[in-house]
């Protein structure tokens, strides 16, 4: 039988509602699916930069599918967020042309300066570290991502100088 | 046409035949995971790969057009080799469990190892492992051993409409399974998956661990639990049945299965009667006897009254043909009664005075012609619980873009696209057909109406479903006419399309064929005299006009007939009853004469287009119970008249007499009763039976909708322990704004008042369900007693 489960989900912001209808203006509305993946990222930015199974199963509602076809597009791409991530998401290249620019002296600069290993967050939930691949930035390697902004040229010092003076 | 060679063979196709449909119409088998011929295509297993010549590479045969002059080599030097390639890839990530593994013996990978796998593995590094998932009551989960081939993907999404399976994550992370915090699976087909899987990943859970493949004798039989009649294949050993697959069959079920079919079995051996019992003659409780006594005591009571006190009633359910024949022989030809009937739930015998045919009872529409209705009328038909393999027909329907359209009380949870919902009170539904034949005219009337009548306009092959709820509607008849009429109408009752379809329970099919009704004898032919129907020999055993009832194969647990049996008792009418299951009011009847379920003897089941087909007895009953005709052959024995058969082909010859769709020669024909014959629209006039209007809601009066829960509504499946399982909580269904009236938030428990009898449940706040109507499952509300005559009028408290 049908489950009977009457869950409290989140709920999109006026704002995000808005943009949701600019969203779904960029597809035919035959193919209003199509719009999965940006309302997807939106849902990301709305919900704490993480998309958890209850943000899924609001997005699934809200598209009109079912939650395992949501899932599916989340867990493919891997800048989605499955589990919580801090404040500051910080992703360091380790593609190719950073790794040649010694990007693991980076990560390293990384987990000490932020006590945590690649793929922790912080214990006080401020930071989030991860590797990811390559950001489009190979000119000004070795780079990374904290949030919405690159960082690029970096050395192990000036990387430990951008954490500190993250508000 | 496309000619091609396939293994020097040469064959012409339609065009766009893929090259394995090809070869398998040539009986040449290419190995295969991912492909089924029910699904759609997905060549993500690489397994069927062919040489055609002057392609460099080997292709997919399963995602291959034909051409004309291919040259197609299926088991070439490179074909091997190829297959040899991915199997290794294949087993590179599977585990070699096959010794503790279900599947073991009935696995394709296993068999394609043994035939095409190299003999070690290359493979040094570590194996990827998956975590297992709960599935619920019905498959069991190794995921370790999934192959990725998509199937039951494929399946949940496309076949059963339940998207509940996916491919999370990617590349070799890709891993097949639900979403996070999902449920059991909420599918009624769910234990295809078990079947589709190539591979040990997806497992029954019932079958786990149970027995081995090679080891079970297969039985091919006919499933009883709904009037579809799928094919199945019964798995047994050592007089007990461990398992039950579907069997291939256009036709019908195609290559699916639900889970009541499959599971429902395992109720047939709890709770069964085992020896003959009787009151004795001094009074007290039930005493065991033998055979010869309790038979000489059923001759001595229906013998001590007149032929006209004596009347039975048989259950629609779990009943074959010979015992329903022999039922209606033994009481009008031995006792030389009229009044026997098994419609215990109809309300509505109006249609008993111009006797019902054939073609006025069952589907006229084959199963497989479903899929090609361009627009679908449910009328109080929720059909993915009471024929869920003629939902999967509907589906397909509206996914080739057919409208379907849908009258009742409530919302239907049908997995069906494009459904309009029109939710009337009950009571309503004749009314708003009404405007619907009003609209089909003048185009004019309600939106709702207008619409129905614009899509019957627009469809060439429109297809109504009238269901249970209409069926056991007090107005059932009206509804049955004005849905004939609209047809008429939009000219769908032609030989060429018939649309009329009426949905039957159990072998209610084969109980009206074989004339357990009282107004017509088997084959339909005319009587003398009519008899008295299930309501009022039950009315008439409750005053005691009616001195001896006896019962065949009842649902002993049916509110209606508990009821109405207790007031009988009363009455001081001799209760006989004849069936497998026991139950309190069975301890309560005089006499109790042990037969067989389904499976344990030969059955003649007739489904709901009509045809009839034969299962075999694939395990023997409890040592002293009976086959149930014999019961009643052995009984004739004590009257002057004796039953005029000894043996199971003198029965099946005298049942083909009367109804040449029984006859022995056309049933092993497999022979298909053309169902188009209704022939002309609608003779009689639209108006039948008493009206029952919808009541005015002022009150705090409410009406109540009992269904009965899908999983647990025959005896049988209400002993299995997976149906128990499987079935939802028990609540009732209330409206938005009837919740608000009353302050029920959604979860609360109420308590339900109806002619002093009261039932304390949990609610759910259901938008679509009409304010004024509660909806309830049958087995939640049996204390309050079960409907008679109209609706059930309760009222609600909150707790």
């Amino acid at each position: 039988m049908e489950p009977e489960i009457q869950k409290n989900l989140p709920r999109f912001s006026p704002e995000a509602l808005e943009k949701t209808e600019k969203i779904f203006k960029r597809y035919p509305p035959e193919y209003r699916e199509a719009a999965l993946m940006p309302i997807l990222h939106l849902a990301q930015r709305e919900f704490g930069g993480w998309l958890s199974a209850e943000v899924i199963e609001y997005v699934a509602g809200f598209m009109n599918l079912s939650p395992i076809r949501v899932y599916e597009v989340a867990s493919f791409y891997t800048m989605y967020n499955l589990k919580q991530v801090g404040r500051y998401h910080v992703q360091v290249c380790t593609n190719i042309s950073c790794w040649l620019c010694d990007s693991d002296s980076i990560v390293k600069a990384l987990e000490k300066c932020l006590k945590i290993s690649v793929g922790q967050t912080s214990e006080d939930g401020r930071f989030t570290l991860a590797e990811v691949e390559c950001l489009g930035a190979c000119v000004n390697a070795p780079m990374l991502q904290i949030n919405d902004d690159y960082h690029e040229h970096l050395t192990p010092e000036k990387v430990v100088g951008i954490i500190g003076q993250l508000p | 046409m496309p000619t091609l060679i396939i293994d020097d063979r040469e064959i012409t196709v339609k065009p766009g035949t893929t090259i394995m449909e090809a070869a398998r119409s040539l009986g040449i088998e290419i190995p295969h995971f991912c492909y089924h011929p029910s699904l759609s295509i997905a060549g993500n297993c690489r397994m069927c790969m062919v040489e055609v010549e002057k392609m460099p590479k080997p292709v997919i045969s399963c995602a291959m057009p034909v051409n004309d002059g291919m040259v197609v080599r299926t088991n070439s030097e490179m074909v091997v080799k190829a297959r040899r390639g991915v199997m290794e890839f294949l087993l590179i990530n599977h585990p070699l469990d096959c010794p503790v593994c279900d599947q073991g013996g009935e696995c394709k990978l296993q068999d394609y190892a043994v035939k095409y796998g190299p003999d070690r593995s290359r493979f040094q590094d570590k194996k990827r492992t998956v975590p297992n998932y709960d599935l619920g009551p019905v498959i069991e989960t190794e995921m370790n051993r999934c192959i990725h081939c998509t199937r039951c993907i494929r399946f949940s999404t496309e076949v059963a409409g339940v998207e509940e399976m996916g491919a999370i994550f990617r590349g070799d992370h890709m891993k097949v399974g639900p979403c996070p915090g999902h449920g059991p699976l909420t599918s009624v087909l769910a234990g295809n998956l078990a079947e589709l899987c190539p591979v040990g990943a997806l497992n029954l859970k019932p079958f786990h661990f149970q027995a081995r493949g090679w080891e079970l004798s297969k039985t091919e039989g006919i499933c009883e639990h709904c009037a579809v009649g799928c094919h199945i294949r019964v798995d047994s050993m050592e007089n007990r049945i461990y398992r039950i697959m579907s069997r291939q069959c256009s036709s019908i079920n195609l290559d699916w299965l639900c889970d009541k079919g499959r599971f429902a079995f395992e109720g047939m051996t709890e709770g069964r009667l085992q020896v003959p019992m009787m009151v004795p003659e001094s009074g007290g409780p039930q005493v065991e006897v033998t055979w010869n006594q309790a038979l000489d005591r059923v001759a001595a009571l229906i013998q001590g009254v007149a032929p006209e006190e004596v009347a039975g009633l048989a259950g629609s359910w779990g009943q074959g043909g010979e015992e329903l024949y022999a039922f209606q022989d033994f009481l009008r030809h031995v006792v030389g009664t009229p009044h026997l009937d098994h419609r215990l739930l109809r309300k509505d015998f109006s249609p008993d005075s111009i006797p019902l045919l054939r073609a006025d009872l069952m589907l006229n529409t084959p199963l497989q012609d479903m899929e090609r209705a361009d627009a679908v009328f449910l009328i109080g038909a929720g059909p993915r619980f009471e024929m869920p393999l003629l939902n999967l027909r509907l589906r397909k329907a509206s996914l080739n873009g057919a409208s379907v359209w849908s009258l009742g009380p409530r919302h239907l949870l049908s997995k069906l696209e494009n459904l309009e919902e029109a939710i009337v009170l009950p009571g309503e539904e004749a009314d708003f057909l009404r405007k619907v034949l009003n609209a089909m005219t003048t185009r004019r009337g309600p939106k709702a109406a207008v619409a129905w009548a614009n899509a019957l306009r627009k469809a060439q092959r429109p297809v109504f479903l009238l269901g249970r709820f209409a069926v056991n509607h007090p107005n059932a008849e009206t509804l049955r006419r004005l849905v004939l009429a609209v047809l008429g109408k939009a000219e769908a009752v032609e030989p060429g399309w018939n649309g009329y379809n009426r949905m039957i329970s159990g072998n209610g099919a084969g109980a009206h064929d074989l004339g357990v009704v009282p107004q017509r004898g088997p084959g339909y032919t005319k009587l003398g005299r009519r008899g008295m129907n299930a309501r009022e020999i039950f009315e008439q055993s409750a005053l005691g006009k009616i001195k001896v009832l006896f019962l065949m194969g009842l649902d002993m647990e049916s509110d209606t007939v508990v009821e109405y049996l207790a007031a009988a008792a009363q009455a001081g009418t001799k209760i006989i009853f004849q069936g497998a299951f026991h139950s309190a009011a069975v301890d309560k009847v005089d006499v109790v004469l042990p037969g067989l379920v389904h499976g344990e003897k030969f059955s003649t089941l007739t489904n709901c287009e009509g045809r009839v087909q034969r299962s075999g007895r694939v395990v023997h009953g409890p040592i002293m119970a009976k086959e149930d005709w014999r019961i009643l052959r052995a009984l004739s024995q004590r009257f002057p008249q004796e039953l005029p058969y000894d043996n199971l082909q003198e029965l099946w010859e005298a049942m083909g007499r009367e109804d040449r769709h029984y006859d022995p020669a056309v049933v092993d024909s497999g022979e298909i009763p053309k169902a188009c014959d209704h022939g002309v629209g609608l003779t009689e006039g639209l108006e039948c039976g008493a009206e029952v209007d919808a009541e005015e809601n002022e009150t705090d009066r409410l009406v109540l909708i009992l269904e009965p829960s899908f999983y647990r509504d025959t005896p049988m499946s209400r002993r299995s322990s997976t149906m128990t399982k499987l079935d939802g909580v028990e609540v009732l269904r209330i409206s938005g704004k009837e919740a608000k009236k009353h302050k029920i938030v959604a979860g609360d428990r109420v308590c339900i008042e109806c002619n002093g009898h009261r039932v304390e449940v949990r609610t759910v706040v259901d938008e679509r369900v009409k304010g004024g109507v509660l909806l309830g499952t049958r087995e939640a509300m049996r204390e309050l007693g079960g409907e008679k005559d109209g609706f059930l009028q309760v009222t609600l408290k909150v707790l």
